[in-house]
């Protein structure tokens, strides 16, 4: 198989390099400097009105092969853009100027690109530089931290695994509030799949004016990405980067009890309870010196290696980027792994004056192998179990009163197989009609197809009479394919013109129809022969069990959008976009989304003074409105029955009943976005900032009414009410310097802000309030009781004695009386001396206050240095138990390991200066029940990245015909600062609706060391 | 002029350019836009014959089996900790808190039994409503009659599960989105009555499909339901229609009393919820938390194997058996009894602490030899006893979750005693002859009741709960009678232990009493919070929560 890969890559830059034969033109060389005199590597050298161009190397020289009578466009961020007339010349030196206003700088927007100096909305754009040296597999995570307004959380350490990502906040109460992605114009859910190292630019449009344009897409914001393109003739251009990292623990690590802790503890929470431990002196003998670290066994150093080789370039007509990229990750977690193999494909062509074509397109696999399910169940596991026996057999089970029936993890993890397959087509193609002066029309199609196909694998358990390990004795095998095909189409009409130079026009007028289809095909099967066999052919038939389901869905969508400038000082933009959708009714199907956008250039007035204290100003405006469906399942509105078997004669036969409630008569959720903004530079360009304040409403929210439990239905109704805001600041600041020749550097703080707040419930505010929503208070808040530490003396018993909680006790978590109940029996607000259910209220939010990063570069000479922090403040984790399957049950349930935190207990002699609440076998005493108490501040400052490069130079290069050769390494998440005592800050666990936040697999530190050159 | 051309071609480009746009935005944009579930059925063409309307009821049995806290796992298992008859084992703290009487509106099982018997109303409710919809001609309405009556029946069944636990509760007869108030105990008791009645009227009294409640079952429903109300007349005629449809049909008392937990679909049940065998969706890990847990390692290769043993009989069940009655040692295991053959390849030396007769703790050493009888030691459970009825060996299950045993909801001798109920509470005699009939049986073999053993109605509870005792039916009877504070007393009345008379007063295991008085909570559980905080029209809390 690799064979062929590698023959395909060979192929395709045959292909590609044939083109470049073709040219017969003069060829132009020449060093390209800036004003100090130092050498401009990665300058962008493009013939007017071709698509050929070129960029100059790490010394700044260039090659172009182009017409004697060429004009050529030199353009370079921070510095103005120059054209230059070739007029015979055979070497042209040019020196650049410094750009105070560094704003020419081109962003992607929207069906289109503009320069960055010309935008009226909101959008933040990330620079890509080092993206390829930092050992990650996904982009998102290589994102946290360097844009505004944009919150990254990993979802978990397990290798392969996504990232949660918001930005400006959670609108939506019930839906998702993850944004889209677009890539090369596919509107995708996320971008695990691409190779951080084919990313060209990434803009986060934020608010309405940037965003409309995806109309009932955008509520979320959307993140759009290019990938890179070859740039054109006598550019052509190898590159290889490598690196190789290892993983290990980070900073943040979880204890667990050891043998003696356990034990003590364990006989305290049968004490307490006046239960006598069912275990003698006899059974605990025969676990002396056994102290297993159930952590350390599943450990491991993970190693991650990565290999990219792109090729580009191409002649005035065409051009072409390929690359490809290989992945390997080894967990640092056993029998954890993940790979990704990657081949980019992207070309334009020029066929005449008046036709162009080009595609991007992205073939990728990706094998995730293991989960957290074994880690998990390690952290939980009896330290008195022992991994190996003496003789090298598992560990038995020898006492159940001391060690759960689970299942060994380290044998869990070698005999059971969780993969993931995933193999995709991501790719568009288009082509442009240059119709008229200034007038284009362009047809593309768009597709994203992905096959999804798990295996798992479980291995049937030893001799249960030996191990006494609880689990199936016959083994399981489980297919399943998830096959989903996204298609879109769009017909774009762009114009363009300028009148007298002073009123510059573009409108665009587009329509897009875009489709999804989803199928599922599942079958599983016991009892193969034997473990090495894991296909379904094998197994019993009788135990076959299989399933099938079918999702679609569609959008068809008309847009528009105008822009005006005057001068390029007064700015006007224009968005409108009807969406129809396929998850409403016909009557309601329909939404229309306007937007506008003003601006400002100030500093470009008479009056103002450019070589002043502020060399560049902008003011910016924008409001508009956004449609969302998104939170709305597929058939939303649509009734159907679903199964419900039942044993009848022995075997399974089938049931049908309707288990959701449907409405019918539900509309668009829409959201209101505002946003003012300022641009500026300062001292000579030195200084740069943007920021940037918003208001965003999203009302007639498509939320789930809670109806009560006696309807007897799965699910509840959505229904449109309720509104949340969100308001927040955002700004960012840099200062730099690139004027010295041996010396550069680039500082800059981003900090975003947003105030989360449920406005209004659609006058359910109490049937909500135990979900967590409360007018005033941030979306899903958590709903619990408020405590003030433990119980200490009698006297505080007393107002649980006609309550629900008659099992308090000395030692107990203290709940504080706020609320009694009113006649209607809803909570009054007024203390009544008793603890019930009307003393719980909103006790803490999953939201930051703020986030803020940094990024730091600094250049000399042949060195780069770049260190990147990121920082969350005031968020909060909930880290007990919401179920007896959790870590933190308090000693409560079966012989299980938990936190060692939990050592803080009180006890009346062994700990009486304890903290935490006393254990208790029966759980008695309630501890348990959601509080603050069980909140923790999950605020934290992370190191998220440090990176050093070195470029070598010399005449060795030279000999070898390379350009570019650089030595880097990196190490990343190398370091938390919290006072938050689980194994794992960056996370969505631990929210109101989510799991236990102490159990999963934690992000790990990377190091890593690289190599990266250019021929 | 080429220019010229050129520019008039570029016009004809953009004209076809701009239709091109224009056609396709207006093509069909609805039909592309219509989408509807292509792998499930639509509420609106489902119903055409007897195929549908069997789906349609199936669906609303479906919840009692489906949840881990329903019949599946742990019900039976929670309804007998919450009586004087066992404890619940000290883990998983919402089924401790439930034994000890000590439930938080919180309560996950509370929550879970109140909502899965409201999935069953609503199933049952669509299936009430939607049947006589039913397309196919050839599908009479009488032919309709026993999917109904079945409906109706599993209606009955949850509404007095509910109204039993939680008192007062909202009432629902058709489904629907809209909130209900709680409707009083005796309206519930109505509309029960109405459906099992219809029920008792429509059922077969030998069901087709195994696993279908009989005539008889709603009967025997029915006959409770009129003595909780004291309409005891109607009680008589209620239970004598059941037993009259039950033997017409031929079912019975077996006479091997563990064989009707051994033995799927025998003579003596009228009603149970069937499970399949080595199935994870579809059987029930009930059996293995019945079976003894705390047992020694060599032993556990004993039949029917060893468990997780939740549910514990306490020494006050013991003591209820007259002490030759062979249905103790067929409920329970208790110190001394047999429990099986050592089938170790080597001797097995195994020491236990136990009391003497001066109540003085002291340690015992025994000695198994391959083939020795094992008996059972108080040892292996924290209040002396495990539980042996409703239990089977699971060596044949490739997971102890996966057990395929029938869960018996209503047993022959179970409306034999019914009968004698009714009769009793009218003071007439002939109820022993129902009593005498359930002792008779050919493995249990009791010696006869007469007018002199007391006081009739005693009589017949004292054997309700020996016959049916572990099998979750004593909460109802209890709830029922109006006894259930009563049989915990002060606290000191009901002894847990086998050694509960020589235990400390600080050893939880020496007396089962519930952590809230029981009288001040009236027997009831709390409505589940949920409930409270999503349903405004209850607003009124069960006393005491």
């Amino acid at each position: 198989m690799k064979i062929i890969k590698n023959n395909i890559i060979t192929l395709i830059v045959f292909v590609f390099s044939t083109l470049n034969l073709f040219s017969q033109q003069n060829k132009i060389t020449g060093k390209v400097s800036g004003q100090s005199g130092s050498e401009l590597p990665g300058v962008s050298i493009l013939v007017k009105g071709t698509i050929n161009g070129t960029s100059t190397d790490f010394d700044g020289n260039y090659t172009i092969n182009t017409d004697s009578n060429a004009l050529l466009i030199i353009s370079y961020i921070g510095f103005v853009t120059q054209e230059v007339s070739v007029t015979g010349r055979s070497v042209i030196n040019i020196t650049l100027k410094d750009d105070l206003e560094n704003l020419d700088e081109v962003v992607i927007v929207g069906y289109g690109t503009a320069r960055k100096g010309d935008l009226t909305g909101s959008i933040s754009t990330v620079s890509t530089k080092n993206f390829d040296k930092i050992a990650s597999s996904s982009p998102l995570q290589i994102l946290q931290g360097r844009a505004t307004g944009l919150s990254i959380t990993s979802s978990s350490g397990v290798p392969g695994s996504g990232s949660n990502v918001l930005i400006r906040g959670v609108g939506s109460i019930n839906g998702s509030s993850s944004p889209i992605y677009v890539v090369d114009g596919v509107i995708k859910t996320n971008i695990n799949n691409l190779n951080p190292n084919t990313i060209e630019s990434i803009s986060v449009l934020k608010d309405a004016s940037a965003a409309a344009i995806y109309g009932a897409r955008a509520a979320n914001g959307v993140i759009l990405v290019s990938l890179k393109r070859g740039k054109g003739s006598g550019a052509s251009q190898i590159t290889f980067n490598t690196y190789v990292g290892i993983q290990t623990e980070s900073n943040l690590k979880l204890d667990l009890l050891n043998a003696d802790q356990f034990v003590e503890l364990w006989t305290e929470s049968h004490e307490n309870i006046g239960l006598e431990s069912n275990w003698t002196q006899a059974d605990l003998d025969q676990y002396s010196g056994v102290d297993t670290d159930w952590k350390d066994a599943m450990l491991q150093t993970g190693i991650i290696q990565n290999y990219d080789l792109s090729v580009s370039g191409g002649n005035e007509d065409s051009n072409y980027f390929v690359s490809g990229n290989y992945f390997t990750q080894e967990g640092m977690v056993i029998k954890t792994a993940y790979e990704k193999f990657n081949l980019t494909l992207n070309s334009d062509h020029k066929i005449n004056d008046w036709l162009k074509w080009g595609n991007s397109i992205l073939l990728y696999s990706s094998k995730t192998e293991g989960d957290g399910t074994s880690y998990n169940l390690a952290m939980r596991k009896s330290p008195l179990t022992r991994v190996y026996e003496e003789d090298g057999s598992w560990g038995i089970i020898r006492n159940q009163a001391l060690e759960h029936i689970h299942k060994n993890p380290v044998w869990q993890s070698e005999n059971y197989q969780n993969d993931n397959l995933i193999k995709g087509l991501q790719g568009s193609l288009y082509v442009t009609l240059n119709l008229l002066e200034g007038l284009e029309f362009t047809a593309r199609g768009s597709i994203d197809y992905v096959n999804s196909y798990s295996t798992l694998f479980n291995s049937g358990v030893p001799d249960p009479a030996r191990y006494s390990w609880e689990g199936s004795t016959i083994n399981l095998v489980q297919k399943q394919n998830i096959q989903s095909t996204h298609g879109i189409v769009d017909f774009l009409l762009n114009y363009k013109t300028s009148i007298n130079e002073d009123h510059n026009i573009t409108v665009l007028l587009g329509y897009s129809r875009e489709e999804n289809e989803r199928e599922l095909l599942y079958a599983s099967i016991q009892g193969t022969p034997n473990d090495d066999i894991r296909y379904l052919d094998a197994g019993d038939p009788e135990t076959m069990q299989n399933s099938n389901n079918f999702r679609d869905w569609s959008f068809a969508s008309i847009f528009s959008r105008a822009t005006y400038n005057y001068k390029n000082k007064y700015y006007f933009n224009a968005t409108i976009r009807r969406d129809g959708t396929s998850r409403l009714t016909e009557e309601n199907r329909y939404g229309v989304f306007p937007s506008g956008s003003i601006g400002w250039k100030i500093s470009e007035e008479d009056f103002f003074n450019k070589e002043g204290f502020f060399n560049n100003l902008k003011l910016r405006a924008s409001m508009g409105i956004l449609g969302n469906v998104l939170s709305l399942s597929e058939y939303a509105t649509i009734s159907s029955l679903s199964f419900q078997g039942r044993v009848l004669n022995d075997v399974v036969t089938p049931g049908y009943t309707q288990t959701s409630a449907v409405n019918t008569d539900i509309t668009w959720e829409t959201s209101q976005k505002c946003n003012f903004g300022f641009d500026a530079t300062m001292v000579n360009g030195k200084i740069y900032t943007s920021v940037d304040y918003f208001i965003e409403s999203t009302s007639d929210q498509l939320f789930t009414q809670p109806i009560p439990l006696s309807n007897g239905y799965f699910s509840s109704p959505i229904i449109n009410a309720g509104e949340v805001r969100n308001t927040g600041i955002e700004l960012q600041l840099g200062i730099r310097n690139n004027h010295s020749k041996d010396w550069s550097y680039d500082v800059n703080f981003n900090f975003s802000s947003v105030k989360n707040e449920v406005t209004d419930l659609g006058g359910r505010d109490e049937e909500f309030l135990s979900s967590g929503l409360k007018v005033g208070e941030p979306v899903n808040s958590f709903f619990g009781y408020k405590t003030n530490g433990l119980i200490t003396d009698e006297s505080q018993l007393a107002k649980y004695q006609g309550g629900s909680f008659g099992s308090k006790a000395i030692g107990d978590i203290n709940i504080v009386d706020i609320s009694g109940f009113d006649d209607d029996g809803k909570p009054n607000g007024i203390p009544d001396g008793i603890i019930n259910a009307a003393d719980r209220t909103i006790i803490g939010s999953r939201f930051p206050k703020f986030i803020y990063g940094m990024t730091g570069t600094l250049n000399y000479k042949n060195w780069g240095l770049q260190v990147q922090l990121q920082g969350v403040q005031g968020r909060d984790i909930y880290i007990g138990s919401r179920n007896s399957n959790d870590l933190m049950v308090l000693m409560s349930s079966w012989a299980r390991n938990e936190d060692a935190r939990i050592y803080r207990r009180y006890h009346p002699i062994n700990n009486p200066n304890g903290t935490w609440p006393r254990l208790t076998k029966d759980g008695s005493g309630a501890n348990l029940e959601v509080s603050d108490f069980w909140l923790e501040d999950a605020s934290y400052l992370r190191i998220n990245n440090i990176n050093l490069s070195y470029n070598v130079s010399g005449s060795l290069l030279n000999r070898f015909d390379i350009s570019n050769l650089s030595l880097y390494s990196s190490v990343n998440n190398l370091y938390t600062f919290t006072k938050y005592g689980g194994p794992e800050v960056d996370t969505t666990a631990g929210g109101p609706n989510s799991v236990n936040a102490l159990s999963g697999i934690p992000s790990p530190t990377t190091f890593n060391l690289g190599l990266k050159v250019s021929l | 002029m080429k220019k010229l051309i050129k520019n008039i071609n570029k016009s004809i480009l953009a004209i076809f350019g701009i239709l091109l746009f224009v056609l396709v935005g207006c093509n069909n944009e609805d039909e592309f836009l219509n989408r509807i579930p292509l792998d499930k059925p639509n509420p609106e063409n489902f119903f055409v014959d007897a195929t549908s309307a069997r789906a349609a009821v199936n669906a609303a049995f479906r919840p009692l089996t489906v949840s881990a806290h329903m019949f599946r796992r742990d019900l039976v298992l929670c309804l007998d900790a919450m009586t004087d008859d066992s404890y619940w084992r000290p883990a998983r703290a919402h089924s401790i808190a439930l034994g000890n009487w000590d439930v938080t509106p919180t309560n996950e099982n509370i929550n879970n039994y109140w909502q899965e018997c409201y999935r069953s109303i609503n199933a049952a409710n669509f299936a009430i409503e939607r049947i006589p919809t039913s397309s196919d001609p050839q599908f009479t309405t009488e032919k309709q009659l026993p999917y109904i009556a079945e409906a109706r029946f599993i209606r009955a069944w949850s509404y007095i599960f509910l109204t039993s636990l939680y008192g007062d509760v909202p009432l629902h007869l058709i489904a629907s989105i809209e909130s209900k108030p709680r409707s009083s105990r005796a309206d519930i008791l109505v509309q029960v009555v109405a459906d099992l009645e219809f029920a008792g009227q429509n059922l077969l009294a030998s069901p087709i499909e195994d696993g279908v409640p009989t005539a008889a079952a709603a009967y025997g429903y029915l006959a409770k339901v009129y003595l909780w109300l004291g309409e005891n007349e109607k009680a008589i005629t209620a239970a004598r229609s059941g037993v009259v449809s039950a033997e017409g049909a031929g079912f019975g008392l077996v006479d091997d009393y563990l064989s009707i937990w051994e033995e799927e679909q025998n003579k003596e049940l009228l009603f149970y919820l069937p499970f399949a065998t080595n199935d994870d969706t579809y059987g029930q890990n009930m059996t293995v938390q019945r079976l003894i847990r705390d047992i020694p390692t060599k032993l556990r290769t004993i039949e029917p194997g060893d468990g997780w043993g939740y549910g514990l009989p306490q020494l006050d069940l013991y003591n209820a058996f007259e002490p030759t009655d062979p249905r103790r040692e067929f409920t329970m295991y208790a110190h001394g009894d047999n429990y099986g053959v050592y089938n170790g390849s080597e001797d097995f030396v195994y020491t236990y602490n136990t009391f003497d007769a001066l109540g003085n703790e002291i340690s015992e050493t025994v000695t198994y030899q391959p083939g020795d009888l094992v008996t059972y030691n108080h040892n292996w459970s924290p209040t002396g006893f495990n539980i042996r009825k409703m239990t089977r060996s699971m060596f044949h299950l490739a997971n102890v979750r996966w057990s395929g045993q029938d869960i018996p909801l209503m047993r022959m001798s179970e409306l034999y005693l019914i009968l004698a109920e009714a009769l009793a509470e009218q003071g007439d005699a002939e109820a022993l002859i129902y009593v005498n009939k359930v002792r008779s049986r050919a493995s249990v073999n009791m010696p006869e009741k007469t007018v002199a053993d007391g006081n009739l109605v005693d009589l017949v509870r004292h054997e309700r709960r020996v016959e049916l005792a572990m099998e979750g039916i004593r909460i109802f009877d209890l709830i029922r009678w109006g006894t259930l504070a009563d049989v915990f007393g002060n606290g000191t009345k009901v002894k847990r232990h086998y050694h509960s008379d020589l235990l400390p007063t600080s050893n939880i295991t020496k007396f089962d009493s519930p952590v809230h008085d029981l009288t001040h909570l009236e027997g009831l559980l709390p409505i589940p919070q949920v409930e409270m905080d999503q349903n405004n029209e209850i607003t009124t809390q069960n006393a005491g929560y």
